[in-house]
């Protein structure tokens, strides 16, 4: 897993937050001097978190999965089909799967994800993605022509993160046998 | 850095989105996916008319937008 944790070193530019880097403190200080990130993670037909504090979250990239914390460089990332990890505190963690979107990440270190489909992880029926791996590994393997090619590959791509984030294993030599 | 492979064979990220959306509502369970799939699912009709009369009419649904392999 590739993490993408950077300070800001703008510190220089934006004097406001040099103070707010002299009040670091040992992860164990819980509470008040705790540093965090405002996070906000919407779909188009739902509000899932508005304004929400949250200690990290964990983003599937496109190019690779990033943690986000408070003070993370500001980006608008691509998201691939995979899991939203949501860590409210060092106990409470919540997972979500989304279909693909956009996380942008702000100066004043909030940050919205944008999905087209969210769910949590239990919604997901492990039949069903094993069937759809099943069935794009095959129309993945009989596609000629490229264009035919990249679409069994989107339903191939998606359904292995599918089966990644609720623990389905599908063996090649399993299925031949 | 080199596109996304979709964008390279022709697809656009409208077209990419909608089809790992899609391959998300399939998979989920019986009760979530009902309301997943009215989400989904869209109708439009396009009818052109001339001098009051109607020329000629297109339905499309979700299933006609959605790229497929073609079938061998």
């Amino acid at each position: 897993m590739i993490r993408s944790i950077v300070s800001r070193t703008s510190s220089l530019i934006n004097k406001s937050s040099v103070n707010t880097f002299a009040r670091r403190t040992y992860a164990t200080d819980a509470g008040a001097n705790e540093e965090l990130l405002t996070f906000s993670f919407m779909v188009p037909h739902q509000v899932i978190f508005k304004d929400k504090k949250v200690q990290m979250i964990t983003l599937p990239g496109a190019k690779s999965v990033m943690g986000v914390l408070k003070h993370h460089v500001p980006n608008i990332a691509e998201l691939k089909p995979g899991v939203v990890a949501i860590q409210h505190d060092a106990n409470t963690t919540e997972n979500y799967f989304i279909s693909g979107g956009f996380a942008f990440i702000n100066p004043d270190a909030s940050c919205y994800v944008n999905a087209v489909e969210a769910v949590p992880l239990d919604q997901i029926d492990p039949t069903e993605v094993k069937n759809g791996l099943q069935k794009y590994t095959q129309l993945y393997n009989e596609a000629v022509d490229e264009k035919d090619k990249a679409i069994a590959l989107i339903g191939l791509e998606t359904h292995q993160h599918m089966a990644h984030a609720v623990g389905v294993t599908f063996s090649l030599a399993a299925e031949m046998s | 850095m080199a596109q996304q492979f979709w964008r390279v064979a022709g697809l656009t990220y409208l077209e990419y989105v909608n089809l790992t959306s899609s391959h998300l509502r399939n998979c989920l369970k019986d009760k979530f996916k009902v309301a997943a799939k009215n989400r989904e699912a869209f109708a439009s009709t396009y009818t052109s008319f001339a001098n009051g009369k109607e020329v000629s009419t297109i339905n499309i649904t979700y299933s006609d937008v959605i790229p497929t392999p073609k079938k061998n």
